[in-house]
């Protein structure tokens, strides 16, 4: 049978177009691609070292699976240990079949899953976070809350369950949509933090790493795709309110015209952190909750404090 | 036949020689947004549909 696209190596039915090559890849050589690239990543980022205990936070989407899964395998090899981190924020409708599939998916890798709550943390859902905010004129969007939120909840949980390493899903795509969003906001603070690892500091804070940073969103779900990882489709209801949501389907028409323009974005990303200040290392601990903030109050406890509306007077957090 | 992200199935026309990426545009989706299977297996956007070609579209934004 003829083809269109081959693959540039075997002449085989192309699975994907990889525009980091510029060529086409059938599935076995796509598989192969992806996963050297994401090995080469991990390992020339010095992100995992032996004796490591690395917690994935895993949201059951395609991209933090996907991370579990290329950590799991490598860690026999690369000798650390793995584990899952879920949150579940309180989204009716959509984190249990998240979670759902989540759990089935851990199970059958044989990867321990532990799941922590908005609910048991913070003492309300996002359902109910976003009711409030509502009420208020939604001076706050709730993707904020949930994001503050997430990052609490999953340093916290990795650091009480020994982690030395908190593995997240990013990829490309993530990393420049955030790029761009803190260009808009003018937040240099925001360029300079997000990196492919974390800075080394403040020993609250699990150090992060990024495996999928340098692949772009569309080859993540080509790879599950082919290796059978299922993750079921299913939307947040707040995705509507996120400002991400533009700045991706902006990015995406450039880079539908101009295959490649990601990987530029990406690299003038890195030229800015390189030419940044890095921010103050130096973090307290929040006078309400004794968690590492560079504030008096953490970014959680204000927003949980305006959210439950206990202090009136409290302005709002700027988040 | 068209699967979109299994929420919707619809029956399409397309001249012959047709595309991947002609049917992409037919139905307003970026290739970046996007990815094709034809006939239960993925494929790069420059495949040909043929009479009969089951294609399922896969959303790349998981929505959270």
């Amino acid at each position: 049978m003829v083809y269109a696209a081959k693959c540039f190596i075997c002449g085989e039915r192309a699975a994907a177009r990889v525009s980091y090559l510029s060529e086409f890849l059938c599935s076995k050589h796509f598989v192969e691609y992806f996963e050297r690239r994401v090995r080469a990543a991990i390992e020339w980022f010095r992100m995992v070292e032996p004796g490591d205990r690395v917690a994935v936070a895993v949201s059951g989407g395609k991209d933090s699976l996907t991370t579990l899964y290329l950590l799991s395998k490598y860690s026999g090899e690369l000798g650390y240990e793995v584990f899952g981190i879920a949150v579940d924020e309180g989204i009716a409708g959509y984190r249990e079949f998240k979670l759902e599939a989540l759990r089935s998916f851990t199970s059958e890798l044989g990867v321990d899953l532990h799941v922590v709550s908005f609910k048991e943390l913070f003492g309300l859902t996002l359902d109910d976070a976003f009711k409030a905010l509502a009420e208020r004129g939604l001076e706050i969007k709730p993707c904020a809350v949930c994001g503050v939120f997430r990052r609490y909840a999953l340093n916290k949980a990795a650091r009480e369950l020994g982690a030395t390493k908190l593995a997240t899903g990013h990829n490309l795509d993530d990393e420049i949509q955030v790029f761009v969003m803190n260009l808009l906001k003018a937040h240099v603070d925001g360029v300079v933090r997000e990196g492919v690892v974390s800075e080394p500091g403040e020993e609250a804070l699990v150090p992060r790493i990024k495996p999928l940073y340098f692949v772009p969103e569309k080859e993540v779900l080509v790879y599950t795709l082919l290796k059978g990882i299922y993750t079921p489709f299913v939307e947040c209801p707040y995705i509507v309110y996120a400002l991400r949501h533009p700045v991706r389907r902006w990015l995406n028409a450039v880079d539908s015209e101009d295959p490649g323009v990601k990987y530029r974005v990406l690299a003038m990303k890195e030229v800015f952190r390189n030419v940044l200040q890095p921010p103050s290392k130096t973090l307290g601990r929040c006078e309400l909750c004794g968690e590492p903030t560079s504030h008096r109050v953490c970014r959680a406890c204000e927003l949980k404090t305006y959210i439950l509306g206990s202090h009136n007077s409290l302005k709002k957090p700027a988040v | 036949m068209v699967d979109i992200f299994g929420r919707e199935v619809r029956e399409l026309s397309l001249a012959e020689g047709a595309t991947v990426v002609d049917l992409l545009n037919l139905i307003g989706f970026k290739a970046s947004e996007v990815v094709v299977a034809v006939d239960g297996e993925v494929v790069a956007e420059d495949e040909p549909l043929r009479d009969g070609s089951r294609v399922k579209l896969h959303s790349v934004v998981s929505g959270g």
